[in-house]
């Protein structure tokens, strides 16, 4: 990996009980055997609707026939087995000859999952198959127990658009967390890195000197060159065509069930700040000339 | 066995007749020598060695087939094909072409012929007729236009422009999908209701803070609100199934909108480039209307070229290059531009597909498929606008091939027609091609029997092949043609390669032109076997070194093909000087005589003397063919002694009934006898028997009768004379032998060398006969005789010793008839 301290130690990709893509969780083996981290599949096997079984209101509204039928516990039981059977052995598949540390658990929840995830983790959310999936209580708290646990959190879309290209690090100051994880990855992939930034913003020293002991070639593109679009993304991928993009927690607007929709087939790291560069000064405003942020700012409550 | 005395060699008078009664013969003088072998005569032409002479191209001494030639191969209207028949061994095919490449310059230039693939029905591939010499531009405008393509569509849907509107469009569909089941998933959220995955779908379930209420605090709640929860459960499930079922819808809709998307983005690059190829092809209808329809299946099908992300898919180049090929072009016919020739096509194996074109498979993934790539030209395709030969005897041998002709001469299109599909054996998809309007003549080349079987059993053939254009044998044999000859000779000299001829060894040449005409006033013009004799004579030139052939050369090459084929003549001959075969060349015998036949084997002829015998006693009347009893005896062979039963019905014992019983054999003969060569010799040995006078056993006799007593020509008389002479010789020449011939086989005489030496020294004589009573006085030193006017023939006269013989075998029958009858009354 270049020499390059990589701040994460594992990745955990949540299966969803619905089909996975595979193309998107070959995606996510790819970056977790190029970064040399552990890669752990974790199938969320919900327990609860066993329980709901008994209530008569409560119906599966089956995809495959449109059909509504009363939940059935022993069907649960067999369909869960199934679902789970089938996706560890897609994984293996994925995992393959892949020179990495890989193990698949079933978790019955949430909360089973949220006390899986260390700060450490990149946790990979692979783009549900079914668009409903989005509003479902479990990815609902699969994201938000990602979110709130690991050190960085992977938005992976179905289908991926490119194999081959730079890094980008959306970065709202030049001291984003984002540059620094980016710029690991970078080093990892072998690729450059561009750091969409404020027009005239100079990337520190410190970032310089790390990416010329990796051998990353940096870019930086001013966020204000770019033509006003609906979608910051969509231009980004338009003129770098990226592999993944790397954004600060702080920096992410909108709820992330939505974000599949802006992703283009290109995956979205979200980084937690680092709690060791914390301790820094934080930028001040006097360091960069006021800009209109091309997101809105966080609503309150949102990490 | 009777001696004779020579009075004079042609008329030798029997050594007891002591009676100055007895009339002789009229004297019957043989041949001369001069009219035994006509030299050539090449006075008029001035030359050395044939080096000298200036080649005679094309056919000499055709002008009825060249006639034939030159209407055929200008006549319109269909129909009008050209047979072309000759005798065998004449390859008369390099002339021919010769004369079909001066008529293919009146003919207009041959159109090119190209199939493109038919993008409605790709089952039918299209025809398109272009000018000469545009198909292959055509061909590669389109591989330029391909490559063009490949370039610039890739770079249009990989612009900023498309990508972002492409972008858009997913956007847009994700954010239906995500904004629906948001709406409802807030909706739910609002009356406390949650939306779980389950394995194989969804589920509602009642929720507090977020979280599913657990089944027995449900049950605890108030019935009412259990009731309303269930309600509202019921009412978001018909949501959520609503928003279900409209997925496929709004999918479609983004399919639609990519599809609008990707006409609208790639019509500018594709319109542009169609344009430009369309310019080019402004003045073809065809191609215009073709492009056009590229265009629209290019828009349609677009698609298939937007360039997936990397990584997935197959390779960029693997990707684009199959869905290209459709718009390929397969140049059938291509003719060179600027001045293409009509063509003249000889096809060697006219196999239907090497006829009518073929259409190829390959195998993929184990089913055998086709496109129009695979369409190959057969012959007929190449030839059209232009001339097609074939060999008949080849067309015929090929299974389907001759009646597939006709269909197309008939039709007068040109349809690729399937082998498999006509006899059951493949059931796979096949292609059923535009056909091609047909403007070709064809020119078929074949043998007389050949043309007159067809002629007399396919009513077709005239329907297609109106005109014939028969191949002179041989032509008259005058200065002219001598000189034209000696001019065909320098020619095939010229083209062979071979050394030149001197003058002597042209006359030769030409004198044995005349042998293998069979006729001394002809000149063969089946050239190939001259042209053999010349490279054989070349061949012993240049084994003594020399730089031009001479006639010493000619005379070698000419005797060595005669000595590479002659064992089985030596072997007959062999077998008669060690008298296995008995035939005697002196003295003379009652009932017996030689006759002559000519035997051919791979080419080669040669004669051999043949004993005929006859006996006869009173009988019914019937003259026994022993040949024709046993069944080794042909038609004609029948035929000829049936007339001797004629001849001796009309001549003789006319107020007696025929009581007659005669009996005639080819002595030794024990294979099949045809022809009516011998019926002379078989009459003679007739009346010889009856008149019970001796034939004379020095000479030979060749000739056919009729019922009159005229002889009549035969064939072989070269070869029937010199295989007599041939054991007259090896015996020893005694001075009085020699050959009865019909006189009007006199011009066919081109003796060898050695008989007319013999002649010449008066040890051998050819005597020409025009009717019996002349040779049968040559053979047996007696008159025949005329009937006198008390209707008696002379005393002592051969017919008057016949018809007593008849009279007498009539009385011993009449006997023989009253002892019966008086046995019979005499009966109780």
């Amino acid at each position: 990996m270049n020499g390059a301290r990589m701040r994460y130690r594992r990745m955990v990709v949540g299966l969803p009980q619905g089909r996975a893509n595979q193309s998107a969780v070959e995606a996510t083996a790819d970056l977790a055997e190029f970064l040399q981290i552990e890669l752990l599949a974790t199938f969320l096997a919900d327990a609860t609707l066993s329980a709901l079984a008994g209530l008569s209101a409560v119906r599966e509204l089956r995809t495959l026939d449109l059909g509504w039928q009363a939940l059935d516990v022993a069907q649960i039981a067999r369909d869960l087995d199934y679902a789970a059977r089938r996706a560890r052995r897609h994984f293996a598949q994925t995992i393959g000859t892949r020179a990495i540390k890989s193990s698949f658990d079933i978790v019955t929840g949430a909360a089973a999952m949220a006390g899986l995830i260390r700060a450490d983790d990149i946790v990979a959310i692979i783009e549900p198959a079914h668009p409903g999936e989005r509003i479902t209580r479990q990815f609902a708290e699969l994201l938000d127990a990602a979110f709130a646990a690991a050190g960085a959190v992977l938005i992976v879309p179905r289908q991926i658009a490119h194999t081959r290209g730079p890094i980008a690090a959306l970065a709202t100051n030049s001291e984003d967390e984002c540059i620094y994880a980016a710029l690991q990855i970078a080093a990892a992939f072998s690729e450059r890195l561009v750091v969409v930034t404020a027009p005239g913003a100079r990337l520190p020293d410190v970032i310089l000197a790390e990416a010329q002991r990796l051998g990353v070639k940096v870019e930086t593109v001013a966020r204000g060159g770019l033509l006003a679009a609906p979608s910051v993304f969509s231009q980004i991928e338009t003129r770098l065509r990226p592999r993944l993009r790397v954004l600060s927690r702080g920096a992410l607007s909108e709820d992330a069930r939505r974000l599949f929709a802006s992703l283009h087939g290109i995956p979205l790291l979200v980084v937690a700040p680092n709690p060791a560069r914390a301790a820094a000064a934080p930028p001040t405003e006097e360091e960069y000339p006021p800009h209109p942020l091309p997101f809105p700012p966080p609503r309150a409550g949102e990490g | 066995m009777t001696q004779f005395e020579s009075k004079s060699p042609t008329t030798p008078v029997p050594a007891e007749r002591r009676d100055e009664s007895v009339p002789l013969p009229p004297a019957l003088e043989p041949l001369p020598v001069a009219r035994l072998y006509r030299a050539a005569n090449l006075t008029a032409l001035s030359f050395q060695s044939t080096a000298d002479l200036e080649p005679a191209d094309g056919l000499v001494g055709q002008r009825r087939a060249l006639d034939a030639l030159a209407f055929g191969t200008r006549a319109g209207q269909p129909g009008f094909n050209l047979f072309v028949i000759g005798p065998s061994g004449l390859r008369a095919q390099r002339a021919i072409e010769h004369v079909l490449k001066d008529a293919a310059g009146e003919r207009r230039c041959p159109c090119d012929w190209v199939y493109v693939n038919n993008f409605a029905d790709p089952r039918k591939p299209v025809a398109i007729e272009l000018p000469a010499g545009r198909a292959v531009e055509f061909r590669d405008a389109m591989r330029a236009f391909i490559d063009d393509l490949k370039t610039a569509l890739p770079a249009v849907f990989e612009s900023e422009d498309y990508q972002n509107r492409r972008g858009a469009i997913d956007q847009a569909f994700q954010a239906k999908q995500a904004d629906a089941f948001t709406a409802l998933q807030e909706k739910a959220a609002e009356k406390e209701i949650i939306i779980l995955r389950t394995p194989m779908g969804f589920a509602l379930a009642p929720a507090r803070e977020g979280k599913p209420v657990p089944p027995e605090e449900f049950r605890a709640w108030p019935e009412a609100k259990r009731k309303d929860i269930q309600a509202t459960i019921e009412q978001l499930e018909k949501e959520l199934e609503h928003i279900v079922r409209q997925l496929p819808q709004w999918e479609t809709e983004r399919r639609d909108d990519v599809r609008k998307l990707n006409r609208e983005t790639a019509k500018y690059p594709i319109g542009h480039f169609i344009d430009k190829t369309k310019a080019q092809f402004a003045d073809v209808a065809k191609v215009q209307a073709h492009l056009e329809a590229i265009r629209a299946d290019l828009i349609e099908n677009i698609a298939m070229f937007v360039v997936k992300s990397e990584g997935e898919g197959p390779p960029l180049q693997d990707l684009l290059e199959a869905p290209f090929d459709r718009y390929t072009v397969n140049v059938l016919v291509g003719h060179a531009a600027p001045e293409p020739l009509v063509p003249v096509i000889e096809e060697l194996h006219p196999t239907l597909g090497n006829l009518l074109g073929s259409i190829e498979y390959i195998s993929q993934h184990g089913v055998l498929v086709t496109n129009f790539r695979l369409i190959k030209a057969g012959a007929v395709h190449r030839a059209n606008g232009g001339f097609l030969l074939l060999d008949a005897r080849s067309l015929l041998t090929e299974a389907f091939s001759w009646t597939a002709l006709k269909r197309t001469l008939r039709q007068r299109e040109i349809r690729i027609e399937d082998l498999g599909r006509f006899i059951g054996m493949t059931s796979t998809v096949s292609l059923e091609p535009d056909p091609i309007p047909l403007d070709v003549k064809v020119v078929l080349f074949g043998d007389r029997l050949l043309y007159y079987l067809l002629a007399a059993y396919d009513p077709d053939l005239t329907e297609h092949f109106k005109v014939l254009a028969d191949l002179e044998d041989d032509i008259d044999r005058t200065p002219e043609s001598e000189a034209a000859h000696a001019r065909m000779i320098a020619a095939l000299v010229s083209r062979q390669g071979l050394k030149p001829v001197d003058r002597a060894g042209t006359a030769l040449l030409i004198e044995h032109a005349a042998r293998l005409a069979d006729h001394a006033n002809k000149l063969t013009l089946v050239v190939d076997q001259l042209e053999d004799v010349v490279a054989e004579a070349d061949f012993w030139a240049g084994k003594e070194s020399r730089a031009v052939i001479l006639r010493a050369d000619v005379e070698t090459a000419i005797e060595q093909r005669i000595h590479r084929s002659s064992r089985l003549r030596d072997r007959a001959q062999e077998s008669i000087l060690e008298e296995v075969a008995l035939i005697d060349t002196s003295g003379a015998r009652v009932g017996q005589v030689n006759g002559l036949s000519v035997a051919e084997l791979a080419g080669f002829r040669f004669g051999r003397p043949t004993r005929i015998t006859c006996r006869v006693r009173p009988g019914t009347g019937k003259v026994v063919d022993i040949e024709r009893e046993v069944a080794l005896g042909g038609p004609i062979h029948s035929k000829g002694v049936l007339i001797l039963s004629g001849f001796l019905a009309g001549r003789y014992a006319l107020d007696t009934p025929m009581s007659l019983f005669a009996s005639l054999v080819f002595e030794q003969s024990y294979g099949g006898v045809e022809g009516d060569s011998a019926s002379s010799a078989e009459l003679y040995a007739l009346l010889s028997a009856l008149a019970e006078l001796p034939l004379r056993q020095d000479l030979a006799v060749t000739g056919s009768v009729n019922q009159q007593g005229y002889v009549q020509a035969i064939g072989g008389v070269n070869e029937k004379i010199e295989g007599f002479f041939d054991i007259c010789r090896k015996r020893g020449l005694t001075g009085t032998q020699g050959v009865l011939v019909p006189d009007a086989n006199v011009q066919h005489l081109m003796l060898r060398r050695d008989v007319i030496e013999a002649c010449s020294a008066g040890k051998f004589f050819i005597y020409p006969i025009t009717t019996i009573d002349a040779g049968i006085g040559l053979l047996t030193g007696r008159v025949a005789g005329e009937r006198g006017s008390d209707g008696l023939y002379p005393a002592h006269s051969l017919n008057r010793l016949v018809e007593d013989r008849l009279h007498a075998f009539a009385r011993i029958r009449q006997s023989f008839g009253q002892q019966a009858l008086s046995s019979n009354e005499s009966r109780p």
